[in-house]
């Protein structure tokens, strides 16, 4: 018998699923508040500026600040567990939200980093951190990151909706 | 201004020894605790008029559901989901009932239960923030959300891995003295600085041990605890606050700064006038703020002040006499009861060995609930000497 293959964490909310689509599509797009143009995370089903639920997913400046950063030796999460330890940062995105990413190993402790909106081997989004040198560094030059994302154009079918997830 | 809590006091500390693990659910541990508060108080539980319960694991039951399992008859009721804030919010709430006579008795219970797999479930589900952008980012926890606060306070403001062993080993000295603390050997600079990382700068014993526990006390109006000859203190003052400084890119306080002079003004005193203080301890760097956000020293000042303060029961600045959750054990939601039940203890004169010479005035404090990327909670206590 074969095991199946082991998941990342799953459940996510069901307005999360919205950014599933730009992921896919390698682009770096997050909810943004049509009435006060104030971009908006982690995902929410209102505008904590302006309370307005008129909310589009949109692209995002990719920058951001990475004002700390560990890396996470120890967890019990079954699929992490085994898998080396990942490099976890803060960010505070140029587009004014603050974000939890997965760091390339390539990435200074501190400083400027390029924000990227990927999937994880479960379809669902992944937040990560590219350094700005070299400015090609991507996912395949990082095993651990290479592990952890999935390339839709591998995938046989990527199907969700947000509405009914 | 704030009214006072004239009248209101707090009794009968309680705390169920902890369990690494336990085959008990939440209930057995909560239950354990009001059989606790009955029988030192010598209020029987079916006259108690009020229930305040924190715990992470009663799902899907909560503090009303409790009321039937456990047998009581109640006019407050309450379930603090606030994590390790939830001590001192359960204390306000039943301080103001009492004082108006809204209740008479309130039982303020936190308790929890341990299981090999519970942690991590707790971790994966802790909120939809949590769920959706921060467990996917690596599964860290707790440990993650905190390490990446340390190492900004670090650079910040110059703090070593050193000066928080400061901390964590005068706790583990007081706890040697506290028969409940779960770790029971001292614990040196050498063995603290060459433990193994969990999630860098966050080393092994910078962490709390999760494990099964609870922890309680009583709130009453004064007149009561005098008929029924129960030690009691008073509450002088008390404040919480919720996503208070929403704008710091990373978290160098707590909500406790903003309501700090209210603190003081309520209790007559300052930071001077505090005999015994109970920090919440889940992580040494946040210490270091309550230190800081309390006005013992200045922000930034946390690593300087460390350093030159005896934080044991014997010191000059005796601090989580107790042994804290660094070296008690962290009892899931009752965390931050841990440190309220200990001053209760200190002020009534119940501490045993661990008692501090003329300590009249205890401060507690909670923090919690790490929703995304800081905790959100956080909450006083200042109890005096009757």
């Amino acid at each position: 018998m074969t095991m199946p293959p082991m998941l990342p964490p799953q459940p996510r909310s069901a307005a999360t699923l919205a950014l599933v689509a730009p992921a896919a599509a390698g682009r770096f797009a997050l909810q943004c508040c049509k009435a006060c143009g104030n971009f908006i995370y982690p995902v929410r089903n209102i505008c904590p500026t302006c309370l307005s639920q008129d909310i589009a997913v949109t692209d995002a400046p990719a920058g951001g600040l990475l004002l700390s950063e560990t890396t996470i030796r120890i967890t019990g999460d079954p699929f992490f567990r085994e898998r080396p330890p990942v490099r976890q940062g803060l960010v505070r995105a140029d587009c004014g939200v603050t974000i939890i990413a997965i760091l390339h190993r390539d990435c200074p402790p501190e400083g400027r980093v390029r924000l990227s909106l990927r999937l994880d081997r479960g379809g669902k989004p992944l937040l990560l951190a590219f350094p700005l040198h070299p400015e090609s560094s991507e996912v395949a030059d990082d095993p651990s990151l290479r592990d952890l994302t999935m390339d839709p154009a591998a995938a046989a079918a990527h199907l969700a909706d947000p509405d009914r997830p | 201004m704030r009214h006072g809590y004239d009248g209101v006091v707090v009794t009968t500390p309680v705390t169920v020894p902890y369990q690494r693990f336990s085959p008990h659910a939440a209930h057995w541990w909560a239950g354990a605790a009001l059989r606790g508060l009955a029988e030192a108080s010598g209020i029987a539980h079916t006259d108690m008029d009020g229930l305040s319960v924190a715990s992470f694991g009663l799902a899907p039951d909560s503090g009303i559901s409790l009321t039937q399992h456990f047998g009581m008859s109640v006019r407050h009721l309450d379930t603090v989901p606030l994590g390790g804030a939830s001590a001192v919010v359960s204390l306000r709430r039943a301080a103001r009932a009492v004082q108006a006579g809204d209740a008479d008795v309130v039982a303020c219970i936190g308790a929890d239960t341990n299981t090999p797999d519970s942690f991590r479930q707790a971790l994966a589900s802790f909120s939809r923030f949590a769920q959706d952008a921060v467990y996917p980012m690596g599964a860290g926890g707790a440990n993650a959300s905190f390490a990446l606060l340390t190492r900004h306070y670090m650079r910040a403001f110059g703090a070593t891995r050193e000066d928080f062993a400061r901390i964590c080993i005068a706790q583990r000295d007081n706890a040697l003295k506290n028969p409940d603390a779960l770790m029971k050997t001292p614990l040196t600079l050498e063995q603290y600085m060459a433990a193994r990382p969990v999630a860098d700068p966050v080393h092994l014993f910078d962490c709390v041990m999760p494990c099964a526990g609870a922890e309680a006390f009583l709130v009453m109006r004064e007149e009561t605890a005098r008929a029924q000859g129960i030690p009691f203190a008073r509450l002088t003052a008390a404040i919480e606050g919720h996503n208070q400084f929403p704008g710091d890119p990373v978290q160098v306080r707590g909500g406790w700064a903003r309501d700090v002079d209210v603190l003081y003004g309520m209790a007559g005193c300052g930071p001077e006038g505090i005999d015994v203080l109970q920090t919440y301890d889940d992580y040494p760097v946040i210490v270091m703020m309550q230190f800081e956000d309390l006005g013992f020293c200045a922000k930034g000042e946390g690593p300087a002040f460390v350093r030159s303060r005896d934080l044991r029961i014997e010191g000059d600045f005796p601090h989580n006499t107790s042994g804290g959750q660094l070296s008690v054990g962290q009892a899931g939601a009752a965390g931050g009861h841990l440190g309220l039940v200990e001053a209760l203890r200190q002020v009534t004169g119940q501490a045993g060995a661990r008692q501090v010479a003329k300590a009249r005035r205890a401060m507690a404090l909670g923090f919690g609930m790490i929703n995304y990327d800081r905790g959100l909670a956080s909450g006083a206590v200042i109890l005096e000497a009757a």
